[in-house]
């Protein structure tokens, strides 16, 4: 499961690329070895997303520019 | 007793000097009476209030930058410096600077500002961005202890709660907050980390809300690099900062709403997709499985042997078909033979000698087709039908006289 590359593709990217997949599996006569890898990178999009819709983002964070012009995130209390 | 008697300029001068040493630069407010725009270019007017009048004097040079006419009757205030005028012993307020009094002189830097940044394009439609459909992290900059702040939070948490919220605080009314409110959005602008701002607050009176107004809140939203969302006080405000704005939220709850989408409703269409994916994806195996049973099909027995019946009538009809086509072409070669043989039959010379022709030879063997080739005297051998002559010539008669061909002709 290559969790890196998942971590880089966003929720955006996950609802596209399942649309094309299940759009191509459903208007084009794929090879069956195609229709099957397609497929099961469906899934995994689809589980994907979903995993990435549900999860819940606990807190509200703040906000800091260091005085070196760098920025932190700070728990809000 | 020595009485002092003062001359009327010298008293007026004392006046004067005692009036325009007391009083510094000052503000004054009241209604405008007796206006008077003189051909100077000078404005005379008094400020009265329901007890007591003053005189004032707007020159030129000073009333020109007024964005509007004043009128009698208006709530005015004014800046300037108390003067005696010797010549009337009049004393008179110098004005250098007039504005609409209390929320009247808000509106007017509000409209003057309006002005200036619509028509240097900060509102135009053609820049505002379309909001990212499905952002990972909001931004919010306003009050970290107001109402707006919780509202926005607890909006965004209900409809997504996988969105990442972060807060750049910022002092939302009071002298400063302007500065604070661009430098939060411009802190967002560079960390790069939200997809889309939400810059706002709750209601709150004019003067509340007047930050938002300010010329530095809107710089920064218009240089903004993320898509923002405005969402100041209620309803019916307007303020400069929802015009530079990529979208105008009528309250902080209304932006939540505008910044992130439903995931509930996401989450439908996702599972629909899912659908979809699994209804597609099932085609092409349930066309391969369709595939294989045939194949399957095609290998059993009962099947087997139709096809090795269908096999063998093929075959068949096939035989009887060669079969047929050679006896045909079998016939078709007897008769053409029998055709060759009587071509062949007459030619033999047998066959025409048959017929009561004679055949004539000379001793070595050669055929005699010509007289003049024959001499008187030779020995010629005459082939008969049946046996043959051993003759000698007595005569030769040339061609022309006696031959088939004259006697024919």
């Amino acid at each position: 499961m290559p969790k890196k590359e998942e971590k880089e593709k966003s929720f955006e990217q996950l609802c596209s690329s399942l649309e094309e997949t299940v759009s191509r599996l459903e208007d084009e006569q794929l090879p069956l070895e195609e229709a099957i890898r397609l497929f099961n990178a469906g899934v995994a999009d689809a589980i994907e997303a979903r995993k990435r819709l549900l999860a819940s983002e606990e807190k509200v964070q703040k906000l800091v520019e260091t005085l070196e012009g760098r920025f932190e995130l700070h728990d809000l209390e | 007793m020595d009485l002092h008697v003062y001359s009327v300029s010298e008293l007026t001068r004392e006046v004067k000097e005692l009036i325009e040493g007391s009083f510094p630069p000052l503000w004054v407010e009241g209604e405008i009476s007796n206006f008077v725009h003189h051909g100077s270019g000078h404005m005379y007017f008094s400020l009265k209030d329901s007890s007591a009048a003053l005189r004032a004097v707007f020159f030129r040079q000073y009333n020109q930058a007024l964005t509007f006419r004043p009128e009698n009757g208006m709530k005015m205030m004014a800046r300037g410096l108390l003067s005696v005028y010797e010549p009337s012993g009049q004393y008179q307020l110098m004005v250098s600077e007039l504005r609409p009094a209390g929320v009247g002189a808000l509106q007017l830097a509000f409209e003057r500002l309006k002005a200036r940044l619509a028509a240097e394009g900060l509102f135009d439609e053609a820049r505002k961005r379309p909001l990212p459909q499905f952002p990972a992290c909001v931004g919010i900059v306003t009050s970290p202890t107001g109402a707006a702040v919780r509202d926005i939070i607890s909006v965004l948490e209900r409809r997504c709660p996988s969105v990442r919220i972060v807060l750049a605080p910022a002092r939302v009314q009071g002298e400063g907050a302007a500065a604070e409110i661009a430098a939060a959005v411009r802190a967002f602008g560079r960390w790069g980390g939200a997809d889309v701002l939400i810059v706002g607050r709750g209601g709150g009176s004019a003067e509340d809300l007047w930050a938002f107004n300010e010329e530095a809140v809107a710089r920064a939203i218009f240089d903004s690099p993320v898509p923002v969302i405005s969402a100041v006080g209620h309803q019916t405000d307007f303020t400069i900062a929802d015009f530079v704005a990529d979208l105008r939220a009528p309250t902080p709850s209304a932006a939540a709403e505008y910044a992130v989408p439903v995931a509930a409703e996401l989450e439908a269409g996702l599972v629909a997709l899912g659908r979809r994916l699994v209804r597609a994806g099932s085609g092409p195996l349930s066309d391969a499985h369709q595939r294989l049973d045939e194949l399957e099909r095609a290998l059993a027995p009962q099947r087997l042997r139709a096809a090795l019946r269908a096999c063998r009538d093929r075959h068949a009809a096939l035989a009887l078909r060669l079969q047929r086509a050679a006896r045909h072409s079998l016939d078709l070669a007897r008769v053409r033979w029998s055709g060759f043989q009587e071509r062949l039959s007459a030619l033999n010379p047998a066959a025409v000698l048959g017929r009561g022709y004679a055949m004539a030879r000379t001793p070595e063997g050669r055929i005699v087709r010509d007289a003049a080739t024959v001499e008187v005297g030779q020995r010629l051998s005459v082939l008969l039908a049946r046996g043959s002559l051993d003759c000698r010539v007595e005569g030769v008669n040339p061609a022309g006289e006696d031959t088939l061909a004259s006697k024919a002709g």
